[in-house]
């Protein structure tokens, strides 16, 4: 199964060390929803507009103080080139603040916020409000190659006879859409879909149907429990949802309170219908969801009055190979680790995106043994996981994983919870589809 | 007056109309005969020219009209319709020039402004949102008098000419283009390009009403005299629906359309003038535009005050913190709506949207303007993130408790020079803004019910709030395109004030044994938008009950309740929005007369008198007058002006009638007082006359010199 390894990992550059402290600020998020649902007529420049509108209002800064809008989001509809920008201006920052979007798929949630610091980090900028949206339920079909080439020409005929000689070349077959979601949750280069990289991991790692089920399991338990006992209320923004403003959405509507062990079993594998344990149960949901924090300095935050949630002390960015993007934390961890110096004791709080169960378990045992790490990383394993003190209110699994929109989120659980825990250091973590992973190092204000 | 200037262009004529120190264009006698003689040099001219193009030098402003006072002094029918003829026989000539004749229309075009533009070949306008067209003289009590009932028909059409001059209101480009009111829209900056493009005949060539199928029908129907009788009927059932003979100026409008349309358009424009003539000298005309004026008077102010007022918050999403929070959000503020219930807030999000909706299929916004509007809206539950907002409304229950906590919870979000301004509509604004830290930003800011609709807002000022706060609340009224009346703190204010006895009164009547309709009737027939009764039924008699009570407190027993008020509440009959009052009510709105109210109220229905129509008014609008006196002797208001502006847009008091007070000095107030007395000894001192009022029954005095 496995093959003796080179070393995959690239090598360590020199990082600069940043100057002024980088804190988070403040954040909000909307419930996550799962696509098709109540969210359904929200489209991601909506999501993105209350989130920040939400942020600015609770945070009580003047709209002019922001420097700059960085949004993370996956689909980019077309009817809103450069997102980030588009909702800036919806939500009431002045037009001449710049702003603009960022995408690495599932981290795109992170790559806001680490650009957003970046440039703080520059001095090009002092505040900066960062974040990541996604609508699932609004991803387009498109039409086949050939079905536009058809219209374009129906368009350009101008006689009567030219436009009747282009309709009877059209066929059955040319009203097959190609579906945006499908397309979007596949990778190119190695023709596998998400799902598919997590059976890789699966197969190549021996994880169990029963081992994922479990973990499914937990992740819609303690993300019940969490709602239950208040803990997101202080991150989540009632949303009230077109086109009838009934209700205000606050709970994170794919949590399954009632789910069991027996629910689970009962259902097929999807990516691999005959030999393979992934299934809907213990994979991530489609959902539509918007995050956004407050990015500056410990001095300006101090400035404006706010208390910050934490500060941004390292982040790695990973790659690998895209078949087997789900170890993306494994790599990410590892370079981040040497690039702080701080090793997995020091870690007291863990937020790793569950995209599929399979894929968290194969990184746990990535973590722990330095066998699979020397084969897959070529480095000693990192340290293994406390499951204690991993995805302690639930994760994708239960909550749904709007990609554009988790890294932001993941960010934000992370220091509510280390607050509440009084946990210094916490490390945030996703695997990437396309190949790559993120590993953020957060510690507590 | 050189209001006129003309240059030469590739052989066309552009002629300016630029008003010296005037921000827009009105036609004066001075400035007709000015034109007229241009006018008559262009004739001579024939050879050189090719066409001619008039235009406004004006910012916002094509022609805004004739200027009003021309028609202010108007005293003798004859006169006016001479008058009427000079004008029209300018724009008759430019009818008549042997060339081409382009309006190139920009920014508000009404009145004389847009006969002047009928009477040229083309019509091209810009797109701004500040382009509008419009025939608004029946708001003023008269005719168009230029031509305007004679060439309007014939260029849109007979039901759509109808409709423009019998409601007077605006048409916007993308409409005028559609109905063929004007031959090309286009960017300002090509206003030019397209007028002198139109002399050589070059328009666009999908236009208007003339080429389109559906109008084909209408038209036949208009090309005869039966046809034309049957599509006006409908027209003159309509108006005198609405103005239930109150308003005669519609009617004569659509008389003088017959006739021409009948008699062809050389007569038509004598019998315009003719009618014109008669409608200019009437009472109601003069009222009318008294009432224009003092609207004015109160609308104008300097913006300055309220300029940096972007933000606002407002706590209470019930029906009117909705409207407010809609209103302010349609006129480009940023607002954060605040309600204890998720529900309310979900409604408030609707409210906005439908009704940004719906002014969009009126094309009041563009596309582009809509889609921002719901976007300004923010909502939450909790009093926080209203730190940045230069206003902050309380819209919360009528309850002191209640709002001092608001007030209390608003003061430790909000800088010191926020202001912080209560809708009340009965409670002491002094008192809400004791314990408010700076409680010199703190004022009444009343709007009434429903917001959108009712232009008045009354600013109140508390004892301590300063001229300041006063002053820049009544700037803010108007960047939300309100009236501001600024009134004392006193319970009531000015409108309810003068109300409540109003609503009181009719309930006693009932008790000594009136009906119900006949009460009504006599009110719609004086004047008011609707009966006594049906206006208790819509307010809602737990407020008037609630109200009564501040009421009470504050002026003593002349405003002591009906017990009829209390009974309704009890047995639940709270009005329109409990299905049944006074009235029954459907949930369309529909109301249906209800025999079981007498059996209910029979314990306090002691009299059986019938009462006329006159004694109805007598008590129920004398009584607001007497109020009114008060008010004025104690300053709740400063000026007779404030009372009767007050009143016309905040209770919908009748405009044809000139105002309250002005009403009163046509009674006299000697009749009014002697009436008064005589009531008060044999009904109830509650009625008796104030000091003001017998003095100026003494004296002969007058509201209005």
């Amino acid at each position: 199964m496995w093959q003796q390894g080179k070393p995959v990992l690239r090598r360590e550059r020199k990082v600069r060390k940043m100057i002024d402290r980088i804190v988070i600020a403040g954040g909000v998020r909307t419930p996550y929803v799962k696509a098709g649902t109540a969210f359904k007529e929200l489209t991601a420049v909506d999501l993105g507009r209350l989130v920040v509108s939400e942020l600015i209002a609770r945070t009580g800064i003047d709209p002019g103080a922001v420097d700059s809008v960085i949004m993370g989001n996956v689909a980019q509809p077309p009817e809103a080139m450069n997102i980030g920008r588009v909702i800036s201006l919806y939500a009431g920052i002045p037009e001449r603040v710049p702003g603009y979007t960022v995408h690495r798929n599932c981290a795109s949630g992170i790559q806001s916020v680490i650009s957003a610091a970046q440039a703080i980090e520059t001095g090009e900028e002092e505040v900066v409000v960062a974040g990541g949206v996604e609508s699932m339920s609004n991803i387009p079909f498109f039409l086949l190659k050939e079905t536009t080439e058809i219209i374009t020409r129906y368009r350009r005929a101008r006689s009567l006879k030219d436009k009747l000689a282009v309709l009877s070349a059209v066929r059955p077959r040319h009203f097959t859409p190609r579906i945006g979601l499908m397309l979007g949750l596949t990778d190119p280069t190695c023709r596998l879909n998400m799902g598919e990289t997590a059976e890789v991991l699966a197969r190549e790692l021996a994880v169990s149907r029963e081992a994922q089920d479990q973990l499914a399991l937990r992740s819609h338990q303690r993300a019940a429990a969490a709602h239950a006992r208040g803990e997101f209320v202080e991150e989540i923004m009632p949303v009230y949802a077109p086109p009838g403003y009934e209700d205000a959405l606050t709970f994170d509507n794919g949590i399954r309170q009632h789910q069991t062990m027996e629910q689970l079993a009962k259902l097929k594998p999807v990516f691999e219908p005959r030999h393979g344990s992934v299934t809907a149960g213990n994979s991530s949901q489609i959902t539509d969801g918007g995050a956004a924090v407050l990015v500056t300095t410990e001095k300006r935050a101090g400035e404006l009055g706010l208390d910050p949630l934490g500060f941004l002390e390292g982040h790695a960015f990973a790659g690998l190979a895209p078949k087997r993007m789900g170890l993306g934390p494994s790599y990410a961890t590892s370079l981040l680790m040497e690039r702080t110096g701080v090793g997995m004791a020091d870690i007291g709080l863990i937020e790793m995106n569950e995209a599929f169960a399979a894929q968290i378990i194969a990184n746990e045992m990535v973590f722990a043994d330095d066998g699979l790490s020397g084969h897959f990383l070529g480095r000693k394993a990192v340290g293994a996981i406390d499951r204690g003190i991993m995805n302690v209110n639930g994760g994708a699994i239960a909550m749904g994983h709007p990609v554009g929109s988790s890294g932001t989120r993941l960010i934000l659980t992370l220091l509510l919870e280390m607050k509440r825990r009084t946990v210094d250091l916490g490390l945030a973590t996703l695997c990437v589809g396309g190949g790559q992973g993120a590993a953020v190092l957060l510690r507590r204000a | 007056m050189d209001a006129f200037s003309m240059n030469i262009i590739n052989s066309v004529a552009v002629v300016t109309f630029d008003t010296p120190e005037k921000k827009v264009n009105t036609f004066t006698m001075e400035s007709l005969e000015e034109l007229f003689a241009i006018l008559c040099d262009l004739d001579a001219d024939i050879g050189a020219l090719k066409g001619v193009v008039f235009t406004s030098a004006k910012e916002q402003s094509f022609i805004a009209g004739a200027d009003i006072s021309i028609i202010e002094d108007l005293r003798d029918s004859e006169a006016a319709a001479v008058m009427a003829r000079k004008g029209q026989e300018v724009f008759n000539l430019i009818a008549a020039l042997p060339f081409t004749t382009v309006a190139a229309v920009h920014g508000s075009c009404l009145g004389g402004g847009l006969e002047f533009a009928l009477a040229c070949d083309y019509r091209v306008a810009s797109d701004d949102p500040g382009t509008f067209m419009g025939l608004p003289e029946t708001q003023l009590g008269i005719i168009p008098g230029f031509g305007g009932t004679q060439r309007l028909p014939r260029l849109i059409g007979l039901p759509a000419a109808v409709r423009m001059i019998t409601t007077g209101s605006p048409v916007y480009p993308g409409k005028a283009l559609r109905i063929g009111l004007v031959d090309e829209v286009t960017k300002r900056e090509y206003l030019m390009d397209a007028a002198m493009a139109a002399v050589a005949g070059d328009l666009p060539t999908t236009r208007n009403y003339r080429n389109k199928v559906a109008g084909r029908l209408e038209r036949l129907l208009e090309k005869n005299i039966v046809g034309r009788k049957f599509l006006l009927a409908k027209a003159r059932k309509t108006i005198l629906a609405n103005t239930r003979g109150h308003y005669p100026a519609p009617m004569a409008a659509v008389d003088a359309i017959e006739y021409g349309m009948n008699h062809g358009i050389a007569k038509g424009l004598v019998e315009e003038s003719r009618i014109f003539g008669k409608m200019a000298v009437t009472d109601i005309s003069k009222n009318l535009i008294r009432v224009f004026r003092l609207r004015e008077s109160f609308a104008k102010g300097d913006p300055s005050l309220a300029a940096d007022i972007d933000r606002i918050a407002v706590i209470g999403g019930g029906a009117m913190g909705a409207g407010i929070a809609a209103l302010a959000a349609e006129r480009g503020m940023h607002v954060r709506l605040i309600d204890m219930s998720e529900e309310a807030l979900g409604k408030a999000i609707r409210f906005l949207e439908e009704d940004v909706k719906e002014k969009r299929r009126k094309h009041h916004y563009t596309g582009v303007a809509a889609q921002w509007i719901p976007t300004r809206l923010t909502v939450d539950t909790q009093v926080r993130g209203i730190g940045n907002s230069e206003v902050v409304i309380e819209a919360v229950a009528e309850r002191m408790d209640v709002k001092k906590s608001v007030f209390s919870s608003v003061a430790d979000s909000v800088p010191g020079n926020t202001a912080i301004v209560t809708n009340t509509s009965s409670l002491s604004v002094t008192e809400m803004a004791a314990g408010v830290p700076h409680p010199e930003r703190v004022a009444g800011f009343h709007f009434f019910n429903p917001v959108d609709r009712m232009p008045l807002v009354e600013v109140i000022r508390g004892e301590q709030t300063s001229t300041e706060t006063v002053d820049r609340m009544a700037a803010f009224a108007r960047k939300l395109g309100k009236v501001p009346v600024i009134v004392k703190d006193s319970p009531g204010f000015l409108v309810n004030r003068l109300l409540l006895p109003y609503l009181n009164e009719a309930c006693l009547l009932l008790q000594e044994g009136a009906d119900i309709n006949a009460v009504d009737q006599a009110l719609f027939a004086f004047g008011m938008p609707m009966g006594v009764f049906i206006l208790l039924d819509q307010v809602g008699l737990d407020i008037v009950v609630h109200a009564g009570k501040s009421m009470l407190e504050g002026y003593g027993d002349r405003m002591t309740p009906s017990p009829i008020l209390a009974a309704m509440v009890e047995a639940g009959r709270m009005g329109k929005k409990a299905g049944k009052g006074f009235y029954l009510w459907d949930s369309d709105g529909k109301r249906r007369s209800d025999p079981d109210v007498y059996r209910l109220l029979a314990p306090h229905l002691t009299g059986k008198d019938a009462f006329s129509s006159d004694q109805i008014v007598h008590r129920l609008v004398y009584s607001m007058i007497n109020e009114a006196t008060l008010c004025l002797e104690e300053s709740v208001v400063p000026s007779p002006e404030a009372v009767d502006a007050a009143m016309i847009l905040g209770a919908g008091f009748p405009p044809f009638t000139g105002g309250l007070l002005r009403y009163a000095d046509r009674v006299g107030t000697r009749d009014i007082a002697d009436t008064l007395l005589n009531l008060s000894k044999e009904v109830s001192h509650r009625f008796a006359p104030s000091e003001t009022l017998k003095k100026m029954a003494g004296e002969g005095g007058v509201f209005y010199p």
